[in-house]
Order: structure tokens, then C-alpha cells, then sequence
């Protein structure tokens, strides 16, 4: 059974039923209008992930820092993979539903690390050229 | 569109990994397999996109669940063989 470990105990956890067995299905256009927007996140964690590797080759600077920039990029990049799904999965069965949308933190995180590492690839850079 | 689109980014991303690993095959792996899923992605989702249509036309819903969990975990797969590979340090040099 599959279930959380709470202090070496196992809770339950409640399954939830199937997508497919969930409500009704939604007007087609919402089902694929809902796909898009999960590969749109999913193009967005890669180019968070290219960004990491190109921040690692490319950038000038300490090796430290310019690692560290480069591993939160795409950690933050594989955990956007992730969260993609779920995601997609929590509108999907919302439509299923008829029930409201769920709303996310997520784009406000997003929009946080990706202007960090630019300022901090920025800040590298600078110090580079002026150094 | 949206599909070919994300088969291309994978593709990208994995070249750059690819071009971090340098000539080492063991680094290359990750880069190799990026490249290897992209190309199956861009394959797969023709037809995909054939069936779709089949789909809607009956009337059906064009809910595809699997490639949407591969996806995921390939590029998870993706991020984890990136990490490895940029941790290592550059290769061929």
C-alpha cells in the first residue's frame, strides 16, 4: 500500500481515483489547450537547463560561483519538469470537474530564480571585464 | 507544433551537454540519450498528431497520459544527466 512514513510509522495515503475515471470530458480544445500549456513549461524548464550548462561553460569568473548559478538552473530546471505534470494533471482533473482551476506559486518562482541567476551571471561578467 | 517545438528545445539542450561532456563516452551519455529521446519524440508525436485528429473527429477526448509522463520523466532524466555531467567538469580538456 503506498502511504507516508510519519516517525516509522505508515499513514495511508488516500489514492486518487484514475484522470479517466474522474467526471466527464471537456470540450477537446481545453483538454489540448491544457497539453500546450504543460509543453510550454516543460520548453521553459529546459531552456532553464541549457541555461545552467551554458552559465557553467560560458560565463567568466569564479568556478565556485559560476557552479553554483549552474547547478540551481537546472535543479530548478528538473524540478520544473516535475511540477509541469502535476500541474497538468491538477487542471486537467479541475475540467474533468468543472471545479476551479488550481491556482500556482510556481510562475512567481520561476520569474524569481530566472532574474537572480541573470543578475547574478550579470554581476560575474562585470567583475570579469572590469577586474 | 507545440510538440515538435519541445523535441527541438530537448535536442538543444542535450547538444549542450553533449558539447560539456567532450569526447569522454561515459559523460556523453546523458547528452547522447537527450539526443536519442528527442529525435524518438519527434517521431512518436506524427502520428500522435494523425490520431488526435481521428480522436476528435468521433467526438472522443484526445487525452494522452503516457507520452505526457515520459516526457516529464525524460526531461527529469535530462536534468539529473545534466547535473552529473556539469558536477564532473568538462571533458576532453
Amino acid at each position: 500500500m503506498r502511504g507516508v512514513d510519519v516517525a516509522g510509522l505508515t499513514v495511508p495515503r488516500p489514492r486518487q481515483p484514475r484522470l479517466d475515471d474522474v467526471g466527464s470530458a471537456p470540450d477537446y480544445r481545453f483538454t489540448l489547450a491544457n497539453e500546450r500549456t504543460f509543453l510550454a513549461w516543460v520548453r521553459t524548464a529546459l531552456a532553464m537547463m541549457a541555461g545552467g550548462v551554458a552559465v557553467v561553460q560560458f560565463v567568466p569568473g569564479l568556478d565556485a560561483l559560476r557552479h553554483a548559478l549552474g547547478i540551481l538552473l537546472i535543479v530548478m530546471g528538473g524540478l520544473l519538469s516535475a511540477v509541469s505534470y502535476r500541474n497538468w494533471e491538477r487542471a486537467e482533473r479541475a475540467m474533468r470537474t468543472g471545479a476551479p482551476l488550481p491556482r500556482s506559486t510556481v510562475p512567481r518562482l520561476v520569474a524569481s530564480v530566472i532574474t537572480v541567476a541573470a543578475v547574478a551571471a550579470l554581476a560575474l561578467t562585470v567583475v570579469d571585464l572590469v577586474g | 507544433m507545440a510538440w515538435q517545438r519541445t523535441a527541438l528545445t530537448m535536442a538543444g539542450v542535450s547538444a549542450l551537454v553533449l558539447r560539456h561532456a567532450g569526447g569522454d563516452l561515459a559523460r556523453a551519455a546523458p547528452g547522447l540519450l537527450g539526443l536519442l529521446g528527442a529525435v524518438a519524440l519527434l517521431l512518436v508525436v506524427d502520428g500522435r498528431y494523425l490520431r488526435t485528429i481521428r480522436h476528435v473527429e468521433r467526438g472522443d477526448a484526445p487525452l494522452g497520459r503516457r507520452l505526457v509522463r515520459s516526457l516529464t520523466a525524460g526531461c527529469v532524466l535530462l536534468a539529473g544527466g545534466a547535473l552529473v555531467v556539469v558536477l564532473a567538469g568538462p571533458g576532453g580538456q
